[in-house]
């Protein structure tokens, strides 16, 4: 048996498994197994990569039913003593392998919603509104005075000798019954600003301030 | 909810072929592989079908006002009807702002009354928040995915009339996100509307989205198209198909059409995405092939990885290897080849050319678009020397290559590309009115740059 401490290069990894080096890199993509500690053709895998790679082979020999995510999720389970005993052969993988608790698992663990959470971390900060889970809205965002703020900016309020004769008025529905008219002369960024306060000032309309 | 197991689903039948075995010793070879899928069989239409959790994400900026919004609508309110109380639906409407105006709301008797309600005051509104809204989409689709019978197929489907202006409008990292969503079992199709729309991004999330592109120039189109996608989506039997080709050091790929293609250092990756019951999809690979030993020979292994969306299985395929062979210039050129698979070559290749021309003309790169067409054109010339019936093929090409010099105007720039989007794809154009053939299009386009 190899050393505790033993690290591999992929191609190792791939001879001690038969598994293609290919599939072995798009495994670390999923998740499935640990990446290498560096970058380049020299990149060393953990033993734990090994381990994984093997018990990932047992499921799928004892399952062929069974998906990527679900794997992901019977790996996620294991202890590090567990996922050794099960690389080396001393645990019976059907000793996990319970599929009806694996079922019972996966409606909390959408891989898909999981990466949109991610993803949405780390988009531009960009206002996201939930008409039917106003619960979720930011509290942070002060819409009201914030878009109050933006159109006194933006139709020159302070401004005391701001001469409007001959300025037209543009008019920005926010629902059937309401719309919000600015008088001025709009930049098209100026424009898109205006957007934005009537859609805040819409969803404010519609829905109301937080409870 | 529980839905029935599905019988185990058949696997798709597959051939790789090259249409030349034999590669010159000198390099510089170009061999085409053609990589051939066929779908199996869609499931009876008296058994019940697989739930639909579907998402549908609508623009609503300024420029759908009036008859395509309407239309947008209307076409929702329709698919209601058409839908069964198993089936699960998302409303997400966006423009600068994202509303999620349903979530994964089943469609028994209040459920329809409920997204119908939520509809029909749907207004526009600002600017063109693509991906906030195609991700809003997504995520509704998403929570119920997490919640749902694996069995359930996991869709958005995105209707847009113009350019991605406000968030993320990379093309290539739109595709990037639709990847990784197609991994996570969440596809994605669109639907561009209008006339003028730029097809580029809604062509980059379906490709990679595992989903299928469509147009809707005409408001009456939306619901036709809308109900077309949704029983090719029922319709489907094969989903993300991938093929990975394992390739000798110094062979170079290079896909034909919109296929997309991710290289490494021990071949590629193309993915070929979702099929229809029955249907076929052909993808050509030109191979670039380096020089070498004489008798020594070059083998390109190809796997092929694909889920059956009725169980949600993934399944691998190990397909073929295919060995060229070195051998003396002379005998390269005397060797023979298969005219049928020549055949799908230059179709695969004319589409290649007006696609990527019309994508560099679209790129203000008029020039480079001339010097691609021309230089494709010659070589497709000589390609389809001894194919007659390919010969108008070979014309049109090379009446095409000049008019790419001017700037073509969006409207015939947006059909030939999805046109030769379709040809690569082997899909159906589902428009029911018809449309003038591409080459008169082209003709016409130029005719008017003559005048101009």
């Amino acid at each position: 048996m190899e050393a505790e401490t033993d690290i591999f290069t992929l191609q190792e990894l791939s001879d001690a498994t038969g598994v293609e080096p290919r599939t072995i890199r798009s495994y670390v993509e999923k998740g499935l197994v640990p990446g290498p500690d560096s970058l380049g053709r020299g990149a060393k895998y953990p033993r734990e990569s090994l381990d994984r790679l093997k018990v990932l082979q047992l499921l799928r020999d004892a399952n062929r039913g069974l998906t990527l995510d679900q794997i992901r999720l019977l790996l996620k389970r294991l202890g590090p003593s567990e996922l050794r005993g099960l690389a080396d052969g001393r645990i019976r993988i059907a000793a996990v392998l319970d599929t009806d608790a694996l079922a019972g698992e996966l409606p909390s663990r959408s891989a898909a919603a999981e990466y949109l959470r991610t993803l949405r971390t780390q988009a531009p900060a960009h206002q996201v509104m939930h008409m039917q889970n106003p619960g979720a809205w930011d509290d942070s965002l002060p819409v009201l005075e914030e878009a109050a703020r933006a159109l006194a900016r933006l139709a020159g309020l302070s401004s005391a000798s701001r001469g409007v004769r001959g300025e037209p008025w543009y008019r920005l529905p926010l629902t059937p019954d309401i719309e919000l008219s600015v008088r001025g002369n709009f930049a098209p960024e100026e424009l898109a600003q205006l957007h934005r306060i009537g859609d805040a000032l819409r969803l404010l309309l519609t829905k109301g301030p937080r409870a | 909810m529980i839905a029935s197991p599905s019988p185990q689903a058949a696997s798709p039948e597959f051939r790789v072929e090259l249409d030349r075995s034999l590669v010159n010793v000198e390099g510089r070879s170009v061999r085409h592989l053609v990589l051939t899928v066929r779908a199996p069989e869609p499931p009876p239409t008296d058994r019940p079908r697989d739930p639909l959790n579907l998402g549908l994400v609508i623009d609503a900026s300024g420029s759908m006002a009036g008859r395509p919004l309407d239309a947008a609508k209307a076409a929702t309110l329709d698919l209601l009807e058409r839908l069964s109380d198993d089936n699960h639906l998302s409303i997400v409407s966006f423009a600068s702002d994202v509303i999620t105006h349903a979530q994964a709301v089943r469609l028994d008797t209040a459920g329809r009354s409920k997204i119908a309600n939520a509809v029909r005051p749907l207004m526009t509104r600002g600017s063109t928040a693509l991906f906030d809204g195609w991700v809003g989409g997504c995520q509704a689709v998403a929570t119920r995915q997490a919640a749902a019978d694996a069995t359930e197929r996991n869709h958005v489907l995105l209707l847009s009339d113009g350019h991605a202006n406000q968030g993320e409008c990379r093309p290539e990292r739109l595709a990037h996100y639709a990847a990784e969503l197609r991994k996570r079992g969440v596809l994605t199709s669109t639907v561009g509307i209008g006339r003028s729309y730029s097809p580029i991004q809604l062509q980059a999330i379906a490709e990679a989205g595992g989903g299928r592109m469509h147009d809707a120039e005409e408001p009456h189109e939306i619901a036709e198209i809308m109900l077309a996608e949704l029983n090719d989506t029922l319709a489907t039997t094969v989903e993300s198909l991938e093929f990975t080709l394992r390739l000798p050091r110094g062979v170079e790929p290079e896909i034909y059409g919109t296929t997309p293609l991710a290289r490494d250092a021990e071949g590629c990756d193309i993915l070929a995405g979702s099929l229809l019951g029955n249907a076929t999809r052909r993808i050509v690979v030109k191979l670039t092939f380096p020089g070498g030993q004489m008798g020594e020979t070059l083998p390109i292994g190809v796997t092929a990885r694909w889920k059956t969306p009725c169980d949600g299985r993934e399944q691998t395929a190990e397909l073929a290897t295919v060995a060229p062979r070195f051998d003396t210039p002379a005998a390269c050129l005397a060797q023979p080849r298969c005219r049928e698979l020549a055949k799908i070559v230059a179709e695969q290749w004319q589409a290649h050319i007006y696609h990527r021309a019309m994508q560099l003309n679209q790129d203000d790169q008029c020039e480079a678009a001339v010097a691609f067409a021309t230089r494709e054109g010659r070589y497709y010339d000589r390609y389809c020397a001894d194919l007659p019936e390919m010969q108008t093929a070979v014309s049109n090409v090379h009446a095409f290559s000049p008019t790419v010099i001017h700037a073509y105007d969006q409207v015939t720039a947006k059909e030939v590309f999805l046109r030769s989007h379709k040809t690569s794809r082997g899909e159906k154009d589902r428009r029911s009115s018809k449309r003038a053939e591409i080459e008169e299009l082209i003709r016409q386009a130029a005719a008017r740059h003559r005048q101009s």
